[in-house]
């Protein structure tokens, strides 16, 4: 069960699996545009996480298929994955809002 | 040379990782390379290779692992670093027809500056090339 907040290569490659099940090559192109460029994984960096998103079960293969004369693997989102992945964005949203609060209403006498 | 020193940072990883996923990581890192690069691609399988060794060996096994990665990093550089240089000359050509004792007298200098000129004569025409390493 997920029980710890995940990094943000994990949350983007979470949020990248939630739209369908997607190869190791797509989930990379995909956080690299999800995240404008500010998170770009290498083939190392994204196998680990898949692998530790895997053995925590947020994550799951979905089977080999060729696509461009290359045998993809596919991953698919499981169910404590897209739980995982709205907690994580609900605490992220509650945070910027709480940061968001403290910079419009400035706390008298720390300014 | 981009597959091999790939193969080569794949090394970073246990047997048993390779044995299992060394094809599929090779075409991940393969199709990254073209995106960002194969040096990047190369030390990401590099770094991600020995955490993953690290988390599996003993603290002696961890410091060979060191050792051995040390060594792989730095052949992986010297290969990289000779295939980027090797074969590089440099070359110049010469050619006249007839009479040409300025030309004859450059590629005379050239050969007493170590340069190694050859010269190839058809009916009336010269030719020399002259290269340096």
């Amino acid at each position: 069960m997920y029980s710890r907040a995940v990094t943000e290569q994990a949350l983007f490659i979470l949020a990248s699996l939630a739209q369908g099940e997607l190869h190791g090559y797509g989930i990379a192109r995909d956080v690299e545009e999800l995240s404008d460029g500010q998170v770009r994984l290498t083939a190392g960096t994204l196998y680990g996480a898949l692998n530790r998103l895997s053995a925590d079960g947020l994550v799951e293969p979905a089977g080999e298929r060729e696509v461009q004369g290359r045998r993809r693997r596919y991953y698919r989102l499981t169910a404590s994955g897209r739980a995982a992945l709205s907690a994580e964005v609900e605490r992220l949203r509650q945070a910027a809002a709480a940061l968001s609060a403290r910079i419009a209403r400035p706390t008298p006498g720390l300014a | 040379m981009r597959a091999r020193l790939i193969d080569l940072c794949l090394l970073a990883y246990p047997r048993e990782v390779r044995a299992r996923d060394r094809e599929h990581l090779r075409d991940l890192a393969m199709d990254l390379s073209d995106d960002h690069g194969a040096i990047r691609e190369a030390l990401g399988l590099l770094r991600a290779g020995l955490a993953e060794r690290g988390r599996r060996g003993s603290p002696a096994r961890r410091a060979m692992v060191a050792v051995v990665a040390a060594v792989v990093v730095t052949v992986a550089g010297l290969t990289w670093t000779a295939a980027a240089l090797g074969g590089r000359v440099d070359e110049d050509v010469f050619s006249c027809t007839g009479e040409c004792p300025d030309t004859e007298a450059e590629v005379a200098s050239r050969v007493r500056d170590g340069w190694d000129c050859t010269d190839r004569r058809e009916s009336g025409a010269v030719g020399w090339r002259c290269t340096r390493d």
